[in-house]
């Protein structure tokens, strides 16, 4: 269990995370989300011993983890700008790590280069920003440790590669359980992946749910618009989708059975709701 | 720790290498010349090896933290491990530097016997005088090193005046060693203001003081990110 009590980090005047309370249990996948500048990266910096947090604690296992050498080995922290010498070859960096990490599997990580299809004899300095993601996801999921911390590791990165990045996540995960806290702005394309989703903003929580209760914290109507207008009405309405004659509406907040009842009747389909579209109006209403 | 200090000699090895053949094709190259054209009277070896050696360590401590630190972070080791490493590689390398420099004395006299003899005036090696050597060169290394990884930690903890601010008493071990031990201007290095022992005894001092300095200055740095 990660505990994180009181948590603050400031920078200067600046507060980055605001008295943060939050319970993680280890062996799943958090899915991290915020807008821009509502903490993560400081969150996940503080979780990696990278920084001392301003005030309050943080306990892996009922331990603080700040300069603790079994539970700094134990956790991967891979940044968006990426901690490797700029002029090492990526087979270097890879033997690097494999160096300093008892767990890192080099064979897997000779696999995942090939499978983005980086050259190991390319510097660090001549790959492009997508390539030097695919570099992180390597160094990420390689280093196989309990505790994989990645923030914002798809950047850059093309369609296809990130699709070969949220497999081999799930692949290696399901055949190496460990704790991944994944942060992310590509909520819809990723969102199937958390099994708990944490949205943070301005430093502060506004959610930790397990992603199936999130989803249920909202409804997607479909069906003729006249139909889905007066079915909505009254009612928060997330997001409204309109094709010819067909509308769908994202409600806020789940249907009792005689809802769903006159939703049947006046021939409407009922779906589970989008994260990303519960996200957005989760942080927009904190503005 | 161990792991560490291996990695860094690791990486450094090849560095290390190629900067002391280059120091030994200059001194050469130089000998060379000068031998043609006039009679030198003293070792160019130990000037040009004994400056070069300690300036490089002082670079080598002043991009230690910068280079490296986040590095081994990224890859689970701690602050404190990192330290320790670091200093026993840079201990070592400082300890290499003040072993080869008498040796090169031994061989650079040699070569003079081969080819000719010495000229007059140029320090007479022997196993008594490489000890000295030794003595004299292994806290001037030390001191360089340690100011560099002072500066070096100043720089990456805090903002960029203070750590300018900061390389005053940073450089004072290098410096120490340097004037009480006779690194400058002196060939061989000679200890000046203090007998040998006293002089020994306040750069040790200066220079393990710094250590401890550093080490409280990084033991709980945040770890800062790359740039780009």
């Amino acid at each position: 269990m990660i505990s994180i009590r009181d948590l603050t980090v400031r920078y200067g005047g600046t507060i980055a995370v605001d008295h943060l309370d939050l319970d993680l249990p280890t062996g799943k996948i958090y899915g991290l989300l915020g807008r821009n500048g509502s903490g993560k990266t400081s969150l996940l910096s503080v979780l990696a011993s990278y920084r001392r947090p301003s005030a309050g604690t943080i306990a892996v296992d009922g331990v603080d983890p700040f300069e603790n050498a079994e539970l700094m080995g134990r956790t991967a922290f891979i940044r968006d700008t990426l901690d490797v010498q700029q002029q090492d070859r990526i087979r270097a960096v890879l033997d690097f790590a494999a160096a300093l990490r008892s767990t890192f599997d080099r064979g897997y990580a000779d696999k995942l280069t090939e499978m983005f299809e980086l050259n190991p004899r390319k510097r660090v300095s001549a790959l492009s920003r997508g390539q030097r993601s695919a570099l992180g996801v390597v160094l990420g999921l390689a280093a196989r440790a309990p505790l994989t911390l990645l923030d914002e590791t798809y950047l850059g990165m093309d369609a296809a590669a990130r699709d070969t990045f949220y497999r081999e996540l799930l692949a290696d995960y399901v055949a190496h359980p460990r704790t991944v806290i994944l942060s992310t702005h590509l909520i819809g394309e990723v969102a199937d992946l958390f099994e708990r989703v944490v949205i943070i903003d301005r430093g502060r929580l506004v959610l930790h749910e397990d992603a199936d209760v999130l989803r249920g914290r909202g409804v997607t109507v479909t069906g003729p618009a006249a139909a889905v207008d007066a079915f909505v009405a009254g009612r928060t309405v997330l997001s409204v989708q309109s094709l010819g004659g067909v509308r769908a509406a994202t409600l806020y907040g789940g249907l009792d059975d005689a809802e769903t009842a006159r939703a049947d009747a006046a021939g409407l389909t009922l779906g589970p709701v989008g994260i990303q579209d519960l996200f957005i109006h989760l942080t927009g209403a904190q503005r | 720790m161990i792991l560490v200090a291996k990695s860094l000699a690791r990486t450094y090895r090849p560095v290390v290498l190629w900067f002391l053949c280059a120091v030994a094709v200059i001194v050469a190259a130089v000998s060379i010349v000068a031998a043609r054209v006039s009679d030198t009277g003293f070792g160019f070896w130990l000037i040009t090896s004994g400056h070069a050696t300690k300036w490089w360590l002082l670079i080598m401590g002043i991009l230690l933290f910068a280079t490296y630190l986040k590095l081994y972070v990224a890859n689970g080791v701690t602050r404190h491990d990192f330290l320790l490493g670091s200093a026993l590689f840079g201990g070592l390398t400082a300890g290499g530097f003040a072993v080869l420099l008498p040796i090169g004395h031994g061989i650079e006299q040699l070569v003079w016997m081969i080819v000719g003899t010495p000229p007059a005036g140029y320090p007479a090696f022997s196993a008594a005088e490489a000890v000295r050597e030794f003595g004299h060169y292994l806290p001037i290394e030390l001191g360089f090193l340690v100011s560099g990884a002072f500066i070096g930690a100043a720089f990456y903890r805090f903002a960029w005046w203070a750590g300018l601010l900061l390389i005053l008493p940073g450089i004072m071990p290098a410096l120490a060693a340097d004037a009480l031990l006779g690194g400058v201007g002196a060939d061989p290095p000679a200890a000046r203001g203090l007998p040998y022992a006293g002089a020994l005894a306040v750069s040790l001092v200066v220079t393990v003081l710094m250590a401890a300095m550093i080490g409280a200055t990084m033991r709980d740095v945040t770890i800062r990110r790359t740039a780009g």
